[in-house]
């Protein structure tokens, strides 16, 4: 957490010091900084993700559900940074785009996890059904 | 007539037998009439982790070291109770990875509703998980729940058929009787209407998160299937009671006017009177046996699933307690709408089991008439 800090509290100063110099510098300092912070965060999410899939192969819970999960997650996160760094780079029509694409992306993604479990729902129902 | 002379000839026997004190040899004599090997084939095949066989069980109880059997200890109990609870150990653990999953899907901002989105496609992706998580729960306990309806059938004939012998046939009729009203209306109300609408209830409340319109019929079909279920088992209940008391008081009735017209012949001495009641002693005692015998059946085959349900569905409101501050509300009423699908899954199973063990009540109340 604190390398995490360092790398903020680093990359920020350096940006406001280069906008004087170079604003185009500045703004790809902001770039690689938010890279390096989603990187130290996303490494974190692997011992979450493991002991999901873990306990899902226990209970016969199909390890693609907990995949498409974390996918979607995934998605959100980068779209989110895509969509933030557009705007830094006063680039709103770009940042629109990554915005519209990324929900398609999160929805295209989501459609199997709707089907199982539309389909478990069905068949909890069909079951208990006389 | 056929009956009453049955009654007589094990009446004799066991008279014979308290005639010359050996009250176990008499107890033997009642347990040679009784034939349970339908009672121990259906124990096998449901059931292979309880070693001790009714029948073996019955014998036990008879010769009082029912709880020296293997299989029928704590430490069996425990056995049985170590992997539930560490399966329930694994679900929390489980769904609270996925409400860490959903706490960080509350961090993306609303600004570009990308957060709004994936929250919302996450909801429905972590009900599919909750979902899988519950159907084996659900499926077993429909499925313990026809095996009580069955274990019901398999029981009257045996014990309906000792009572008879006993001389108790009002009690015997009343067996029938409740056995009826249990498999034809009542098990049949679980199984084609407070069961589905419970599970459909339930289903309703998750894909709404507990929250829209869609939770609402859910509410109101889990209100109308508890409704439905406490009518059901009061009324069951109450007839039950009456018909017990009734078939009771007739059969004490008949029992006593035995006792005293024996007690009343001049046979050397009170001789007589003592030997009928020895014999009373032993029909009594193997009856009670046979009951317990039919009790422990029933239990032992309902009780995996009712404390499977029942460890899940404390697992589901354990991890919606918390859950709620770490991934917010919606979370925590997904959890909590599967979690009361399988409280009124298990309540429906406990009130199966009660009224089966109800059904067998009488069969030990008959004693206090005598």
């Amino acid at each position: 957490m604190e390398r995490l800090i360092l790398i903020a509290v680093i990359g920020s100063v350096t940006a406001i010091l280069m906008r004087t110099v170079r604003q185009e510098y500045a703004v790809l300092i902001g770039i690689a900084t938010a890279v390096l912070l989603l990187l130290g965060t996303l490494l974190r999410l692997t011992g979450i993700a493991e002991t999901l899939h873990r306990i899902c192969a226990e209970y016969r819970i199909a390890p693609a559900m907990i995949g498409s999960i974390l996918k979607i997650l995934g998605i959100a996160y980068l779209t989110e940074f895509g969509v933030n760094v557009s705007k830094d780079a006063g680039q709103q029509a770009i940042a629109g785009g990554i915005s519209i694409g990324g929900r398609v992306l999160i929805l295209s993604c989501a459609l199997p996890a709707v089907v199982t479990m539309l389909e478990t729902g069905i068949s909890l129902i069909r079951e208990a059904s006389p | 007539m056929r009956k009453t002379l049955l009654f007589g000839i094990v009446l004799l026997l066991s008279v014979a037998f308290a005639e010359s004190d050996e009250i176990r040899e008499g107890i033997d004599a009642l347990l040679e009439t009784i034939e349970l090997s339908d009672w121990d084939a259906w124990f096998l095949q449901k059931d292979g982790e309880w070693t001790a066989l009714p029948s073996e069980y019955l014998r036990a109880i008879t010769s009082s070291d029912a709880f020296a059997k293997d299989g029928l200890t704590l430490g069996a109990i425990c056995a049985y109770l170590s992997p539930l609870l560490r399966s329930s150990a694994a679900k929390v653990v489980l769904l609270m990875g996925l409400a860490t999953i959903c706490a960080i899907a509350n961090g993306l901002s609303d600004e570009s509703q990308i957060g709004e989105t994936t929250r919302t496609v996450l909801r429905i992706g972590v009900s599919g998980v909750i979902l899988v998580l519950c159907f084996s729960e659900v499926r077993r306990t429909i499925s313990a729940i026809e095996t009580i309806g069955r274990t019901g059938e398999l029981l009257l004939p045996v014990i309906a058929g000792f009572l008879t012998l006993s001389g108790m046939e009002n009690t015997g009729l009343l067996l029938s009787a409740t056995h009826s009203l249990l498999s034809e209306i009542v098990l049949r109300l679980l199984e084609t209407c407070i069961v589905p609408c419970a599970v459909a209830g339930g289903v309703l409340s998750m894909l709404d998160a507990g929250e829209g319109r869609l939770a609402s019929v859910g509410r109101l079909l889990h209100r109308a299937a508890k409704g439905i279920l406490g009518a059901a088992c009061s009324l069951y209940m109450l007839i039950t009671a009456f018909r017990s008391v009734a078939a009771g008081s007739a059969d004490g009735l008949l029992l006593k006017t035995t006792k005293f017209a024996a007690g009343s012949i001049p046979a050397i001495g009170s001789l007589l009177s003592e030997s009928v009641d020895t014999a009373f002693q032993c029909l009594g005692f193997v009856r009670n046996a046979l009951g317990i015998t039919g009790c422990v059946l029933v239990v032992s085959i309902a009780a995996k699933p009712a404390l499977s349900a029942f460890m899940t569905r404390s697992a589901l409101r354990v991890s919606a307690h918390l859950s709620e501050p770490l991934s917010g509300k919606p979370f925590a009423e997904l959890l909590r709408a599967s979690g009361d699908m399988l409280h009124l899954l298990l309540l429906s199973e406990l009130a199966a089991i009660a009224m089966t063990l109800m059904m067998i009540a009488p069969v030990f109340g008959i004693g206090k008439y005598v």
